[in-house]
């Protein structure tokens, strides 16, 4: 059994009992049992005025969080999918087209105050206030050699105003 | 579960396996620790949880900048940020931090740099927190197995290793086992040859009398024969073991017959019994309410209980409430008492581990004379009235509680009695411990006092005193013992201060 399985139990149940806008969790791919990875469908809410001005329109876009056995001391492993049939990777200056992202929040600038939620919602906000459709610049060269693992990757954090 | 096991044959041994869940508690080392760090929590407060792991706290630790976490989870932290932190520096040359064991990160919440080893960085959370977390209510690590038990969070230990009957334990009972000794005895038939069972079983199982094996007279230990041995239900014939006997007899044996108090049929099953006199109730025999304290009436009818009940004709149920209250208070009383015995045992433990005459801070003694010397001198006065009242406070527990204790206890039961030797072993070792804790006060006195003198002194004569005042009468705190003794005082120093204070003393 994970050290803090009942952290981790503690968030599932928590985004099962009170799901954030946009997001939800597939209980089909997690297994109450193991709780070691979670997935999620993520669409963008829309905004205040009730239209989605987003580029990614009503678009859902699947992401994996595994946890890892120093969970929560250090981040999860976070990418996106596009394994299922029709599930893509949203195009994004910090996301690779092998679903791996770019976001501090996963890697240095994580503490174990954040939590599956706070990945969850900072993604979305990435996504939200993006006007960009375009992959990152290195996209070919990181893709060719990336790791399968994004966690195995040091990240240059772009800066965060994109 | 089934307890007909039609293939095990009768003197064989079953392998009914111990039911294992998540968090139950096996004894299976004598230094195995029940881990409470996935303790079911009967209530929780959010304001009492760590930003870790969520849950309330255990051991917890507060840091500079104000915030708590356990210690298990702050240390795991500073050991993951300081691995990366080494691993991103240069290779190498880091060696000796590792080994002192020092860890130098920042907090979780706002980043603040800790180091780990610095006292006034992260330090035992004041005893009143402390105090409210270890107070928080749980269920027992065993509550999967069955167990019932709820209490107080420091009691869970002493619960699930000396009490809890669901706490796996080795069978450690003998067995007859055939093997064939080909080498010696060629063609010889099999042979009887004992071994010890080394499965787990829950301890309630053990608890019951044991038949003792036959032995051959040249073991030394108590013999009990292997619980896991497979024999035939007297009434039923079906094959059972000591484990299973008790379930088998209340739920599936169907010759265990019992009598129905209602009715006064004497074959119904055990097994069957809850719904007979469900049924029974039904068709309208009732028991009196005081069945509980003695009383034997039934009856069929509304009627005939409520004139049971008129006319004195039924004493006991009028007795009834005030049994109830007597049982209640009987009930709260073994309840405290027992809490009460617990926490003598927390008291000594602590003396004796040398946690509470630190002022609740874990650290040893001289921990403390550290830290104290770091501090300014009025500071230090409070330390020394808390630590002068935690003294007298121990003295009075000393005298008043844990002597009569011994005592009582000693007239109570004889099979106690190396418990109580052992307690009193305790108290003599406790009061040697309150005897160098009355040194240790008296010679940060002594400190206290040089420290309000050298601050008191012209500048000149402060200068003068500050090296072997600071480091000395620290260093050789616990050395000097002897709280009359001032020989220390007379060390080779030309100081003017010291002597000063030599004269003041
Ligand atoms: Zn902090
Ligand atoms: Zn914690
Ligand atoms: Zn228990
Ligand atoms: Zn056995
Ligand atoms: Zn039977
Ligand atoms: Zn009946
Ligand atoms: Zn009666």
């Amino acid at each position: 059994m994970h050290t803090f399985h009942k952290r981790i139990l503690k968030e599932f149940k928590r985004l099962q009992k009170n799901p954030l806008p946009g997001i939800t969790i597939k209980p089909s791919e997690t297994d109450p049992n193991d709780l070691s990875v979670f997935v999620f469908d993520i669409t963008l809410p829309p905004d205040s005025d009730g239209v989605l001005h987003s580029i990614y329109r009503s678009d859902i876009y699947q992401l994996r969080i595994k946890i890892t056995d120093d969970y929560p001391v250090d981040s999860p492993e976070v990418q996106f999918l596009n394994s299922h049939p029709g599930s893509k990777i949203p195009l994004h200056p910090h996301i690779y087209s092998n679903g791996h992202i770019c976001l501090d929040l996963l890697g240095s600038g994580w503490t174990p105050a954040c939590s599956m939620e706070s990945i969850l919602l900072s993604i979305q906000s990435m996504l939200s206030t993006n006007e960009l459709a375009e992959r990152p610049p290195d996209d070919q060269a990181y893709v060719r050699t990336a790791p399968l693992n994004p966690k195995k990757t040091t990240f240059d954090y772009h800066d965060d105003n994109v | 579960m089934s307890d007909v096991d039609g293939g095990v044959p009768v003197g064989s041994y079953s392998k009914i396996e111990l039911k294992n869940f998540s968090i139950a508690f096996n004894l299976e080392d004598q230094d195995d620790i029940p881990n409470i760090r996935n303790v079911k929590y009967k209530s929780s407060s959010d304001h009492l949880c760590c930003a870790i792991c969520q849950q309330p706290f255990i051991q917890p630790l507060t840091t500079v900048c104000g915030h708590t976490f356990c210690k298990e989870c702050i240390y795991e932290f500073l050991k993951v940020q300081h691995q990366r932190s080494s691993r991103s520096r240069t290779n190498g040359s880091d060696d000796e931090e590792e080994d002192s064991g020092r860890l130098i990160g920042s907090c979780p919440l706002d980043r603040t740099p800790l180091d780990s080893s610095k006292i006034n960085e992260l330090f035992p959370t004041p005893l009143i927190i402390s105090n409210l977390v270890d107070e928080l209510e749980v269920y027992c690590l065993n509550y999967e197995r069955g167990c019932e038990w709820t209490g107080c969070r420091w009691e869970l230990d002493h619960h699930v290793l000396s009490d809890c009957g669901y706490t796996g334990v080795a069978c450690h009972g003998y067995r007859t086992v055939d093997s064939v000794d080909k080498e010696e005895n060629e063609g010889e038939e099999t042979k009887k040859q004992t071994d010890i069972c080394k499965m787990l079983v829950e301890r309630r199982f053990l608890e019951e009398p044991r038949s003792k094996t036959v032995g051959d007279g040249d073991r030394d230990q108590e013999e009990y024969e292997c619980i896991h041995k497979v024999y035939e239900c007297t009434l039923c014939q079906a094959r059972i073991t000591k484990i299973e006997e008790g379930k088998h007899l209340q739920s599936s044996c169907p010759y265990n017959y019992t009598k129905c108090k209602l009715c006064f049929n004497d074959m119904i099953p055990m097994m069957n019994l809850a719904k007979h006199e469900e049924n029974c109730g039904k068709a309208g025999h009732l028991k009196c309410p005081a069945h509980e304290i003695g009383c034997d009436w039934v009856g069929n009818s509304d009627t005939s209980l409520e004139i049971h009940l008129q006319n004195n004709n039924c004493q006991l149920s009028k007795l009834l409430p005030y049994m109830k209250n007597l049982n209640n208070k009987i009930d709260d009383l073994s309840k405290e008492n027992s809490l009460l015995h617990r926490q003598i045992n927390k008291i000594l433990n602590s003396i004796i581990s040398g946690k509470v005459t630190n002022l609740g801070y874990h650290e040893p003694m001289e921990e403390i004379n550290r830290f104290s010397s770091e501090l300014s001198s009025i500071e230090n006065q409070d330390k020394l009235l808390f630590l002068n009242c935690e003294l007298n406070r121990l003295k009075f527990e000393l005298d008043d509680k844990i002597l009569p204790f011994v005592n009582r206890e000693t007239t109570a039961r004889s099979d106690r009695e190396s418990i109580l030797n052992g307690l009193v072993n305790d108290n003599f070792m406790m009061k040697d411990d309150l005897n160098l804790q009355r040194a240790l006060v008296n010679s940060l006195r002594k400190q206290l006092q040089f420290m309000l003198f050298k601050r008191n002194s012209p500048p000149g004569l402060q200068s003068g005193g500050l090296g072997g005042g600071m480091g000395g009468p620290i260093r050789s705190s616990v050395s000097f013992a002897e709280p009359e003794s001032v020989e220390f005082f007379d060390i080779p120093s030309s100081s003017n201060s010291e002597e000063k204070l030599n004269l003041k003393l």
